[in-house]
């Protein structure tokens, strides 16, 4: 299968209905749903069209080894309606499921390859290949379930539960503790561990078909989980506790001594619950990802702290838009930072190592003067990309007289580096003007007019540095940092929003950096790529916020270049010519 | 294993520079005797940018970088293998870690003892390649013989890198400079040159001529009796 093939059942495995949102099947305590709106993709990209581009060719030639078609539309799910995914753990089992929806189970049928091998699970149709009875498809003329199927190991372990499932049961000569199997010895063989998995299947395909939820059942009920749906979003998953997931996930993981370290360290109960929901849009002008972090009121506390900060104002006398290729900013607290952090270490140490975890939590406060710290490096930093530049560098040859004796000689040649300007603030820059003169002692860095070079000869090229104003400005060339903060310079209202709002960013001029990329691109095929990507492309900006009502929002956009219909268009289209 | 061996050097030398090159100077003066010096220059200062960019680096597509420590210790070793050998003496190295240019120097009693000095070196940096130079002077007939032996695995190994690699060796050049006390009566190789005063010889070559056996450094020079 090739990627094109997977990339589109990705997209379908989570494709829709329009009689009845699919999600009332799904229990409210799930750890993730995931859903991929069809209503939404259809409209931006017609059936018809997609099953002209490669992604569309590559589905149909794969699901016409049986039976014959000619379109998408033909594969007797309802492509105009929303798919879901979701993962639901409970005590005994994890299930991973997939709801479908159906608009002709005859045509849907005709294509299941082994169509004599149909077989019926509590009245509903269903197909599973024998050595793997723990994936399942189930099927009525509405919908269809996807269902996978995991054991957990914990549960039988519990010789109580191995009693009601016959499993061989280990005696404890001390009736006290509990008996503990190793992994090996819960099951006697595979196929009576895929036989368990398979009863528990067969009781999910039963629930989800014959047995619907009422409303407070169902994840309509689930006020997280509605308040993060969003109608206007092409895909989106939704996660209720990350710590859950991840205390699930070293609870099952054999890493002996160490699970119990990570186990109490992730352990949920010392949280509160810790969400996450994402969102993908594919507009008319725009693709946009936005995920939101919703931590716990703790968490949420330390964070704010951390991120109190603001990129210094004064940073945006130095950005001078039209010749920049990107920025990358961020604004964290040091001091906070500082006392912070430990404790965040400290909390996810568990009970563990409790003394000593406060002990270095001390000592680290102790030894770091977090005030002071805090005053030299503020936390906020703005990194400039600007435009390779050209330098003359040094280098020795030999030239030789009329006998081939040779002498040593200097010559010069043009180099290509980049030009960066990082900028950073600082209430106190007594320490680091002592390091400065330190290195001029010892004979790394040299001032002239307010300007510090430094040389090493281990550096490819010379850096300079100059302190004015709290602003610390470190660069590669001479000029740009002697113009740093002194010349009128232009940022639009946008960045300027941007910069002062996040608590990080990243721009790139994508149009910059691909023409670049061109001119160091030597192979034609490469070439061609490049040029296509350079005239279809527009500027990539992300985003982090400040923390507010307990949430961090991290935000990708892109603008739809113009000649595409919408982004998820665009999108296809980059992709097969990228492919090509 | 050699063959990985010896595409792992070509790709560090390749990745000390993609548009920069880099200079071998091989430096013999013979005397009537058939003592004389041997200086061997690597000149990497064209590409000590590049050089000093990758150096900061732990490595470079899966490739380690060898640090300054390992370079030192490299010429450590070579130094300590010519202090070994017999009939060689007044062994100097020169490192200039500014500009990247090596070279080893070294007098012999007579010019037969260095001849396994160029594969000993790359054996003791564990790089095995089977094109190396060796030498002859027959104080009798007043002939210096150098023999250059080509192996075309370096030339399969070289195809083994991608374009952007291969374009540091298209500038890159190997110099061979021989000086005698007698004056020179004739060269059998062509591309060497013999200087006004006929006591000298350079032959310069591409390296991409080396690697593809088109060059040879082999030539027999016959001086006056």
């Amino acid at each position: 299968m090739n990627k094109f093939y997977l990339f589109t059942i990705v997209l379908l495995s989570a494709i829709h209905i329009s009689a009845q949102d699919l999600a009332s099947k799904i229990p409210k305590e799930v750890y993730a749903v995931a859903s991929l709106k069809g209503e939404n993709l259809t409209e931006l990209f017609p059936i018809e069209e997609f099953d002209k581009t490669t992604p569309g060719k590559e589905i149909i030639k794969e699901v016409s080894r049986k039976g014959k078609i000619h379109s998408i539309a033909e594969l007797g799910v309802d492509i105009a309606s929303t798919g879901y995914y979701f993962y639901q753990v409970t005590d005994s089992i994890r299930y991973h499921c997939s709801l479908i929806p159906i608009n002709d189970v005859n045509q849907f049928e005709s294509l299941i390859h082994e169509s004599e091998n149909i077989k019926e699970i509590k009245g509903v149709k269903a197909f599973y290949k024998n050595h793997d009875k723990n994936s399942v498809i189930a099927w009525n003329d509405q919908m269809m379930l996807f269902v996978h199927g995991q054991i957990s190991k914990s549960y039988f372990s519990n010789n109580e539960v191995r009693k009601r499932y016959n499993l061989s049961i280990k005696e404890n000569g001390d009736k006290e503790s509990p008996v503990e199997y190793r992994s090996y010895e819960i099951f006697e063989n595979r196929s009576q561990k895929r036989e368990i998995a398979f009863q528990f299947i067969e009781s999910k395909i039963d629930q989800i078909f014959n047995k619907p939820f009422s409303q407070q059942q169902s994840i309509f009920s689930n006020a997280d989980y509605t308040k993060s749906r969003d109608k206007n979003a092409e895909f989106s998953i939704w996660i209720s506790d990350i710590m859950e997931i991840y205390s699930d996930i070293l609870k099952e993981a054999d890493m002996g001594r160490y699970s119990e370290l990570f186990y109490n360290g992730m352990n949920p109960a010392k949280f509160g619950t810790q969400g996450l929901s994402g969102h993908l849009y594919a507009e008319k002008d725009e693709l946009k990802a936005s995920i939101v972090y919703h931590m716990d009121n703790k968490m949420a506390a330390r964070m704010k702290k951390v991120y109190s900060g603001s990129l210094n104002k004064k940073f945006l006398k130095y950005i001078s838009e039209e010749e920049i290729l990107g920025y990358a900013s961020y604004a964290i607290d040091t001091e906070k930072f500082l006392v912070e952090y430990p404790k965040m270490v400290k909390n996810s140490l568990g009970g563990l190592f409790e003394t000593e975890a406060d002990i270095i939590t001390n000592l680290i406060s102790v030894i770091l003067d977090e005030k002071a710290i805090g005053k030299v490096i503020k936390g906020d930093a703005l990194f400039l990309m600007y435009d390779l530049s050209d330098k003359e560098v040094t280098y020795k040859t030999y030239e030789y007289d009329e006998d081939y004796k040779y002498t040593e000689v200097e010559k010069t040649k043009t180099e290509t580096i980049p030009d960066f300007l990082l900028l950073l603030s600082s209430d106190d820059t007594s320490l680091l003007k002592k390091i400065l003169k330190f290195s001029q002692e010892k004979g790394f860095a040299s001032y002239k007019n307010g300007i510090y070079t430094i040389t090493h000869r281990e550096f490819p090229t010379e850096i300079y540095a100059k302190i004015e104003n709290g602003i610390i400005s470190i660069g590669t060339s001479l000029e740009r940092i002697k113009k740093a903060g002194n010349t009128p310079v232009k940022i639009s209202k946008k960045h300027r929003q941007i910069l002062q709002k996040s608590s990080s960013s990243i721009y790139i001029n994508t149009k910059e950096v691909v023409g670049i990329a061109k001119n160091f691109e030597r192979s034609n095929r490469g070439k061609k790529k490049l040029d296509y990507v350079f005239n279809n492309v527009e500027d990539i900006q992300l985003t982090t916020s400040k923390i507010k009502n307990n949430n961090m929002t991290l935000e990708l956009k892109m603008g739809v270049p113009t000649g595409h219909a919408n982004g998820l268009k665009y999108l296809i289209t980059l992709l097969e010519e990228i492919d090509k | 294993m050699l063959k990985k061996q010896i595409a792992k050097l070509l790709t560090v030398i390749a990745l000390l520079s993609l548009t920069s090159c880099f200079e071998v100077l091989e430096e013999v003066n013979v005397n009537k005797d058939g003592s004389g010096d041997f200086t061997l220059t690597i000149n990497l200062s064209q590409s000590k940018s590049k050089i000093k960019s990758i150096m900061l680096l732990d490595s470079i597509n899966g490739h380690k970088v060898p640090s300054k420590e390992d370079l030192k210790e490299g010429m450590i070793e070579v130094v300590n293998y010519l202090k070994n050998s017999e009939g060689i003496y007044n062994i100097t190295k020169k490192e200039d870690y500014e500009n990247y240019v090596f070279s080893v120097s070294c007098s012999f009693k007579n010019i037969k003892s260095i001849n396994n000095l160029t594969k000993e070196v790359l054996n003791k940096q564990k790089v095995k390649i089977g094109s190396y130079n060796s030498y002859k002077y027959d104080n009798i007939s007043s002939e210096f013989i150098k023999k250059y032996s080509y192996d075309p695995e370096l030339l399969r190994q070289y195809n083994k890198l991608s374009n952007d690699n291969k374009k540091i060796f298209e500038n890159a050049s190997y110099t061979s400079i021989y000086r005698f006390e007698k004056e020179i009566r004739s060269v059998s190789n062509t591309a060497t040159k013999v200087s006004k005063s006929k006591k000298a010889t350079m032959h310069r070559v591409n390296a991409i001529d080396l690697i593809n056996g088109k060059a040879t450094l082999t030539t027999k020079i016959q001086l006056a009796k």
